[in-house]
């Protein structure tokens, strides 16, 4: 099976917009996962140019989701590793 | 930082709003639409009962942003004429915060509540156990007389069905000095005269009906003029925010301000002052001593626990000291401070250097209504940077950490660490103030919010990213 990667956006408004929270996260993911997910911060992924409303963003795989929470992260993680 | 993820990320939202519609052609007009526009027709209606009531409370919250107090609306005026206002605005309200109407009604008065669990049992143990004669039996359940019920809960832990609660009103529960109370309409009243400003209201509530009266547009309107305008961060900032202090540095400059200092600057000053007076003290024969950086343990101090003054240091604040140094080299500059939390407001409008507050979220919503990326900013190059421990001043145990390190004979010191004033660590101090006497310690620090001011009812990262950035600075920060 293909390594699910996850790209959490680090750029100041999905950071600012709760998206630090996420942060959190990615020792839990590597724990829980191991080689199964690839998970980095990164740049700004440039989603936030049509408002801030939706952020915070995270790339999974090809996938941008939006307004993402530690919980709907998770969610969307399992979904593709099962 | 508060555990309501959801009304924070709209409170932000509406924050980097008013931001954008400052410096959009048309502020009023802008500011108008913002509900609507959050909010527009056929909108999803996520949390409350209508799409009306929902812009109801993104117009309160609105208001708050702009520095006005919902307690004197109107409903009537609109946004744009409140943001015109806020223009004309010289001087912001003193009181910082504010209860939103529309979004505090969501929880009942406090009081002792017997649930459907109640089986009518034969032992009545609460009906024995109440010493006010406030709980009878009829139809099978208890019942509790609202008016001789004193609140003592015995009843709740004598129940062997769990069946009796007390019906919470979190921003009572967690005020430490019962400066906020439900009114007679179930609306959360504050009495300025007990409130200490610590913030705990504020993140604790789950609608995020209590709000700070924002000056951000002040400080906007300073920067949109000519004058010149100086940012002095706290040492909890540094863990706020994406990327390194000397990007955000770059991101506040780009952000409008002509000058920025890091308030651990002051803290270093603070820390040398402190531990001279410390030693002094003990020389004396003082039992202990209290740190005093920490606004809201100082409101404490002042409102609510006059006998402890004696043992307060009388060594001023970091912010104080990072004051004086600016405002020499900017004579004529609005200086602003930038804070982790709402206690701060009130050492500000005390100080008469200093002119205004924003906040980590306020700062924030000016970054993305600015567009300004912090990991893309150049780093500017920090002359003499503070210590490593005046940067660490932030964090619980920081304080007492960097006195004992600037001490002559640190070993003497013994620390006690208030980690977050609540009831029972105010009832603590109480004690240490009337029996003269701090078991096996002679310096107190107090935090009045948990993890120290990372904990900060306005930080914008959470207590473990902040400390790890934080830690990150200290890494590559000199010692004393």
């Amino acid at each position: 099976m293909a390594k699910v990667t996850v790209k959490i956006c680090s750029g100041t408004t999905c950071f600012i917009m709760s998206g630090n929270r996420l942060n959190d996260l990615v020792e839990m993911i590597k724990a829980q996962y191991g080689d199964k997910v690839e998970v980095t911060g990164c740049n700004c992924l440039g989603e936030c140019s049509n408002g801030h409303s939706k952020a915070p963003y995270v790339q999974i795989d090809d996938c941008i989701i939006s307004e993402v929470t530690p919980e709907k992260l998770i969610t969307e993680i399992e979904k593709r590793i099962k | 930082m508060t555990n309501n993820a959801q009304s924070i990320h709209i409170k932000k939202d509406i924050l980097a709003r008013i931001v954008e519609a400052f410096f959009s052609d048309d502020f009023e007009n802008s500011v108008n639409r913002i509900p609507v526009e959050m909010r527009p027709k056929g909108f999803e209606v996520p949390y409350r009962c209508c799409i009306h009531k929902e812009r109801a409370i993104i117009r309160d919250r609105a208001i708050a942003d702009l520095g006005f107090s919902m307690e004197n609306d109107d409903e009537v005026k609109s946004l744009a004429s409140y943001a015109a206002e806020a223009l004309k605005r010289e001087q912001p309200d003193e009181k910082p915060l504010t209860v939103l109407e529309d979004a505090c009604k969501g929880c009942v008065p406090s009081k002792i509540y017997v649930t459907d669990l109640c089986k009518g049992c034969v032992a009545r143990p609460c009906e024995q156990t109440c010493k006010f004669g406030a709980i009878t039996v009829k139809d099978g359940r208890s019942h509790i007389d609202g008016t001789k019920c004193k609140g003592c809960k015995m009843c709740i832990s004598a129940c062997p069905y769990n069946a009796i609660v007390k019906l919470a009103v979190p921003c009572e529960d967690a005020c430490p000095v019962n400066a906020i109370a439900k009114n007679d309409k179930g609306l959360a009243v504050i009495n300025y005269d007990e409130c200490i400003s610590c913030g705990k209201c504020v993140a604790n509530c789950p609608f995020g009906a209590i709000h700070e009266k924002s000056q951000i547009i002040d400080v906007l309107k300073h920067i949109k003029s000519d004058t010149k305008v100086v940012a002095m961060f706290a040492p909890a900032i540094a863990g706020q925010f994406p990327g390194n202090i000397k990007q955000l540095e770059t991101a506040l400059l780009k952000a409008g301000f002509d000058d920025v200092y890091e308030v651990a600057q002051g803290a270093d000053i603070t820390t040398k002052t402190e531990a001279k007076e410390f030693e002094e003290r003990m020389e004396k024969g003082e039992p202990f001593m209290t740190t005093s950086c920490c606004a809201g343990y100082n409101e404490l101090v002042k409102k609510h626990l006059s006998e402890l003054k004696p043992f307060v240091s009388t060594t001023k604040t970091p912010l104080y000291y990072t004051a004086e140094i600016a405002r020499e080299k900017y004579p004529d500059a609005k200086l602003v401070f930038i804070s982790p939390c709402v206690a701060k407001r009130k050492e500000v409008a005390d100080n008469p250097n200093i002119d205004y507050v924003l906040n980590s979220e306020e700062i924030g919503a000016l970054f993305i209504g600015r567009k300004i990326e912090i990991l893309d900013c150049e780093e500017r190059a920090i002359e003499n940077p503070p210590s490593k421990q005046g940067r660490n001043y932030a964090i619980t145990g920081g304080v007492a950490g960097a006195v004992k390190h600037a001490m002559k004979n640190p070993e003497i010191m013994k620390p006690y660490v208030v980690n977050g004033l609540n009831k029972d660590t105010i009832k603590d101090l109480k004690k240490f103030a009337k029996t003269a006497c701090c078991p096996d310690c002679n310096i107190i620090e107090v935090m009045a919010c948990y993890g120290g001011c990372i904990g900060g009812n306005a930080t914008i990262n959470t207590e473990r990213g902040a400390k790890k950035s934080i830690d990150a600075l200290l890494s590559e920060s000199k010692d004393l």
